[in-house]
């Protein structure tokens, strides 16, 4: 039965661990509780087919004790592990007459990791197959300096002058962080911009014609009102000149 | 190449030489070398690798605590078409963190239960070749039993569900 979580929130993490392990793929596969293509096992480890390979010839190599990642290993393990994460591949390279394999480790999800059981891939690789590439970025000589002096204390390196950059190292992290984050941003911003120019230069189009049809409307009532004053004005002349001309016409009487 | 006289030189000891590379994945990818001019993993013996592969744990861990990384990926490129660039063989350990624009997802390949059986196979036989076991476990000698009296046992009973009108 799964537990609720509530009950999951009050456990212990070496509950957690447990009941993780209880639903792990890999501990039943390890166990046998789960079929495989079981390829070698020995006292540390156990190696199988990868059903949802990479390339034809790739091989799982799980602890057969449940770990999540590698700092949580014994060393024998982890050391026994890569040796025969080597042969493996000597293997792989002999059985299929390849040129090249990868051993690969993701150590946390943001690594890629996908499984809580901790694994080591090795898989064949052939040219351009596009599997994997590691990417590289040049550094400035400066902030490299920065990161070895960060980190010499760490690994017990020559006695250097070390100075305190350790702030230095995780500031030029964070500042790397948010220059290409800026930079996104600067690239989303114009793009907007463009966009807002676009829209602001078809509303003044629009703008532009509407204010043309207006005035040509306007034009038009103007005309309208002009030639109705016209008429109305000839109107007027008409019946003036009407009363004159009965005026006239009484004169006219008056002298007959 | 001579790991020694990069200018990103960690430390140096018989076995390895830890370096940050001109060209890093993310700041603070790691490449420990091995210390001799091997090339190919094949080359380079299993005390050397069970060193730098403890060696490589370490600076995993490293990377965790100081570097402010929320995970790591350990790769060896093992040879031109795996991508490997340098003469000298070497494990890079490569610091995560969120949107450092790194993926290393695959695609899967669509195979079927009878390539993957046949690929099984052909890497077993190699496999068997070449790991020597120095005393075959005995949990795998007993599974090897539990097996056959399985398999025993199935047949019995088909057997069984065949005699059955
Ligand atoms: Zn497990």
């Amino acid at each position: 039965m799964q537990p609720t979580e509530e009950e999951l929130k009050k456990m212990s993490p070496e509950q957690l661990l447990e009941l993780q392990k209880q639903n792990c793929i890999f501990c039943k596969i390890i166990a046998g509780e789960i079929p495989s293509k079981k390829l070698y096992q020995d006292e540390h480890c156990v190696a199988v087919l990868d059903i949802n390979p990479a390339s034809e010839g790739h091989v799982l190599l799980l602890p057969k004790d449940h770990y999540q990642i590698l700092p949580q290993m014994p060393e024998e393990v982890i050391a026994r592990m890569f040796v025969v994460a080597k042969e493996l591949s000597h293997a792989i390279l002999k059985a299929f007459n390849a040129k090249g394999t990868n051993i690969f480790v993701a150590n946390g999800a943001i690594a890629g990791q996908r499984a809580p059981h901790f694994m080591i891939h090795v898989f064949q690789r052939k040219q351009d197959d596009g599997i994997l590439t590691i990417p590289a970025k040049p550094i400035s000589e400066k902030d490299l300096m920065t990161l070895k002096n960060h980190l010499l204390p760490f690994v017990g390196g020559e006695k250097q002058q070390v100075l305190d950059e350790k702030k230095d190292a995780q500031q030029f992290i964070e500042d790397k962080k948010e220059l290409d984050a800026e930079i996104q941003e600067e690239k989303e911003e114009k793009k907007e911009e463009t966009k807002q120019v676009v829209q602001l230069k078809k509303e003044k189009k629009s703008e532009k014609k509407k204010k043309r049809k207006q005035k040509i409307e306007d034009d038009f009532d103007k005309f309208d009102k002009k030639e109705k004053e016209m008429d109305d004005e000839e109107e007027e002349i008409e019946k003036e000149e009407k009363t004159i001309a009965l005026d006239l016409d009484k004169i006219g009487d008056l002298f007959a | 190449m001579n790991p020694e006289t990069e200018p990103g030189l960690l430390f140096k000891d018989e076995n390895q030489i830890a370096v940050l590379p001109l060209k890093p994945a993310t700041p603070g990818h790691i490449q420990l070398f091995s210390a001799q001019p091997f090339t190919i993993l094949e080359q380079v013996p299993n005390a050397v690798i069970e060193t730098m592969a403890i060696t490589a744990n370490k600076l995993s861990t490293v990377l965790f605590d100081h570097l402010n990384c929320q995970g790591t990926n350990i790769i060896i490129e093992n040879g031109i078409p795996a991508g490997q660039t340098s003469s000298r063989f070497s494990m890079h350990i490569i610091p995560r963190r969120e949107n450092d624009g790194l993926n290393f997802q695959w695609n899967p390949l669509k195979l079927s239960e009878d390539d993957l059986n046949t690929i099984f196979l052909r890497l077993e036989e190699f496999t068997n070749q070449i790991i020597i076991q120095k005393e075959k476990s005995k949990i795998i000698q007993q599974e090897e039993k539990k097996t056959v009296l399985e398999y025993n046992q199935e047949n019995y009973l088909l057997k069984q569900l065949r005699r059955m009108p």
